[in-house]
């Protein structure tokens, strides 16, 4: 039997190391990695860090402690998982090597007795004691008590996110207020902010939540706080396009697939930048976002670039036989635009296959139709 | 019918399409369809809206902020002339030294209360900087939202806005205070002779310091050429969809942001799209928030009492009068001042009716649609026309 464990072992071994790539291989560039180094105040760089990374890598699989140098504290190691965080969240891709990595790195931290690892870990438990074991529930509790009696400031955030995942709006609330009495000025601060404006953009006290996501502004970078973007943006649309425009460029920026249809009627109705409109419906399209499309089709009409409405219209109709939901909207959607739709329909983006019928409307039209805006 | 399953959809367009502007025909069919109308029309007939002098509301009113509605030339002269102290053959100098006397003062008053008035309102700059109409937009709209979600009967009041209607328009007025440098100079110069200058070019002088003479000049030159001239309701235009040369013309005319005609010269000549387009924004915020302010107080007060120099200021801003017509005259009297309060209403019945200020359903931008400037002005009446003294009997009819 244990032979049998031992050969199935080795051959486990065998086949991960087969399958994971060399370190190097899967860690960021040298620039990047000190960069964000730099901006979390880290006080080694990345000759100092790479090695324990490296370390810490190669022996995650065995199951081994990787010791860790002198110089390193446990929170230099939270730093460390905190770089390969953000570049998961920069570059909005996961690499299971990676995460692996984060994790084993938030292991040795709590392990070492790092309070934001200890709490990160219980909470981890928490949000889902059913697939834990009870004993472990437990313990997670008494850690967590443990680290609210201490006023710890992550166990306090935690808290509110808990309380917010299972609905209760007014404890969450409770909780992230006390996290704010703690630290307000950080970048957890600014994902706190951004909370208790969602938590008050709900109930509604639309005023409230737009101080809560100014502030959430103000303090996160931009990928952190696109939802407090995009929600200040939906509250300044009616009184200050302008400004609700920058924002939610802000959030495109991001890949937030809702600014891209909003984007894209902010420009057509009220900015009447039809090109500009079309290129954040195009944006929409790919997604196959049914309003982009719509809103794709009016630019065309509005633009004259009935080739293009046409195209569009066929690949909303190919949507439609895709996706059952969409056919009662685009069905309204021809009976509202029927003059539209109609000389759309007389366009085609194809090319003329006959030569003659070509000849002849050439010499009867000679304008050669220009898509672009540069009329190239 | 699309439009209805898009919510950020329906912020661009506005159900502005199927409104009817009041007409005689209309007010005829009973019951007429604008329920805002019938309110505002009990509140005036009940005599819980008044214009007059006397206990003028505190909140609203800002008179010191305003010019003279009536001339006191003739008032001078009848006491000159039954003041047996004076001569009889030092009469006729007496009564222009007198005039003279009063308007001396009159601008003296008006100086120090525009200062005055600069000086109160100095903490709100910091405040709100030049965007106190924008913001208290948004809050009426936060408060609407606000209201509609928490589903409030419709008679009880929306919460208020952290500044009164005093407050609101002393703020604008302020502006005022920067003709004052300019105004000194000419009143040590000129003294009684200053009222002549006024006259000729009554843009110099603060607002305060103006005569109903000067004042009619301005209002002749601010006025609104579409009176009329519009057959159906506009349909949604924003800043930005609106024509350059109509912007500008709107721009020109407007009183409620004064830009000067250098300035439109500039913007032309660098073909400045947002600059223009900002300013007509916020005169649609300030008109906007005006109005919820006034009709707030009217709708849910026992008592609102307007002084004639306002209403003949809001007349003025919302360019409801015709070239030929005095403002002044008409404020003080009986008639004309129900004329005026009477082209307020439809006005407002106009705009408001339906939304959640005057117990609708649906706020301000989603009636007309974002910052909709083609109602800028927009009087309301058929034809975009304005009611006159004929149409007084079918409007007071019960």
């Amino acid at each position: 039997m244990l032979r049998f464990i031992r050969i199935a072992k080795c051959y486990s071994t065998a086949s991960l190391s087969r399958q994971r790539p060399q370190f190097h291989e899967v860690f960021p560039q040298k620039r990047t990695v000190n960069r964000i180094l730099f901006e979390l105040d880290s006080k080694h760089t990345f000759g100092k860090l790479y090695p324990v990374y490296d370390n810490i890598y190669q022996n995650m699989q065995k199951g081994i402690d990787t010791e860790i140098p002198k110089g390193i504290s446990p929170s230099d190691l939270m730093i460390m998982k905190k770089v390969l965080e953000k570049i998961r969240h920069r570059t909005k891709s996961i690499n299971p090597h990676l995460l692996a990595l984060e994790n084993a790195l938030l292991d040795r931290s709590a392990e070492l007795g790092n309070n934001d690892a200890i709490s990160l870990l219980a909470f981890d438990v928490l949000r889902d004691p059913g697939h834990n074991n009870p004993e472990d529930v437990d313990y997670g509790k008494k850690l967590i008590k443990e680290l609210y009696k201490k006023n710890h400031h992550l166990t306090m955030k935690l808290l509110g996110d808990l309380s917010l995942k299972s609905g209760n709006d007014t404890e969450a609330c409770k909780y992230y207020l006390k996290f704010l009495d703690l630290e307000d000025r950080t970048f957890l601060a600014g994902e706190v902010y951004g909370k208790l404006g969602q938590i008050n953009f709900r109930k509604p006290d639309l005023r409230k939540a737009e101080q809560f996501f100014l502030k959430a502004i103000k303090l996160s970078p931009l990928e952190y706080s696109v939802h407090s973007h995009f929600y200040l943006a939906q509250i300044y649309m009616n009184s200050d396009p302008l400004r609700a425009r920058v924002l939610m460029e802000n959030c495109a920026t991001q890949g937030f697939r809702e600014s891209f249809k909003t984007l894209g009627f902010l420009e057509m109705n009220y900015f009447e930048d039809f090109f500009k409109a079309q290129e954040w419906f195009r944006l929409g399209l790919e997604l196959f976002q049914i309003e982009c499309f719509i809103g794709f089709f009016d630019c065309c009409a509005k633009l004259k670039n009935w080739t293009g409405a046409n195209k569009c219209y066929e690949t909303m109709l190919k949507l439609q036989e895709v996706n059952a939901n969409y056919k009662e909207i685009i069905d309204k959607f021809v009976t509202n635009r029927q003059a539209e739709v109609k000389e759309a329909m007389k366009y085609s983006s194809k090319p003329l296959s006959d030569p003659k019928t070509f000849e002849s409307a050439a010499k009867k039209d000679p304008f050669v139709s220009k898509e672009n805006k540069w009329g190239l | 019918m699309i439009r209805f399953r898009f919510t950020h959809m329906v912020r661009y367009h506005s159900t502005s399409h199927f409104t009817l502007p009041l007409s005689t025909s209309s007010l005829k069919d009973s019951p007429h369809s604008n329920l805002l109308l019938d309110k505002l029309k009990d509140t005036y007939l009940n005599g819980k809206l008044v214009v007059g002098h006397e206990n003028a509301t505190e909140s609203l009113n800002s008179t010191s902020s305003l010019p003279m509605t009536q001339f006191p030339k003739n008032k001078i002269f009848v006491q000159v002339a039954q003041d047996d102290n004076v001569g009889s053959w030092r009469k006729p100098f007496v009564k222009w030294f007198r005039l003279g006397v009063y308007m001396v003062k009159y601008y003296k008053e008006g100086v120090k209360n525009t200062y005055r008035l600069a000086k109160d309102t100095r903490p709100l700059i910091k405040q709100y900087k030049d965007r106190l109409s924008t913001e208290l937009c948004k809050s009426v709209e936060f408060k609407e939202i606000e209201h509609r979600l928490k589903k409030r009967a419709g008679s009880e009041p929306i919460e208020l806005l952290p500044l009164n209607r005093r407050q609101f328009v002393e703020f604008h007025r302020r502006r005022e205070a920067r003709k004052i440098p300019v105004f000194f100079v000419l009143a040590l110069a000129f003294e009684e002779f200053t009222a002549v200058i006024c006259y000729l070019w009554p843009k110099v002088a603060p607002h305060n310091c103006l005569t109903p003479g000067a004042f009619a000049k301005i209002t002749r030159s601010h006025v609104n050429h579409e009176l009329g001239q519009i057959s159906e309701v506009p349909t949604y235009k924003s800043p930005y969809t609106l024509p350059t040369d109509q912007v500008f013309a709107k721009l020109k005319s407007s009183f409620v942001e004064q830009t000067p005609r250098w300035k439109l010269a500039l913007y032309q000549l660098v073909d400045n799209k947002v600059l223009p387009r900002e300013t007509l924004v916020r005169i649609h915020h300030y008109l906007f928030v005006d109005d919820w302010l006034l009709l707030q107080h009217i709708l849910h007060n026992e008592s609102t009492v307007l002084a004639p120099a306002e209403l003949v200021d809001c007349i003025m801003l919302r360019q409801l009068y015709r070239s030929e017509e005095d403002l002044n005259v008409m404020a003080n009297d009986p008639q004309g001042q129900r004329v005026l309060v009477w082209r307020l209403l439809i006005y407002w019945a106009f705009r408001f009716d339906k939304t959640i200020t005057s117990g609708g359903e649906s706020l301000f931008a989603e009636r007309w649609g974002v910052n909709n400037v083609s109602i800028l002005n927009y009087s309301g009446w058929e034809n975009g026309d304005l009611i006159g003294t004929r149409e007084l009997p079918i409007l007071e009819l019960r």
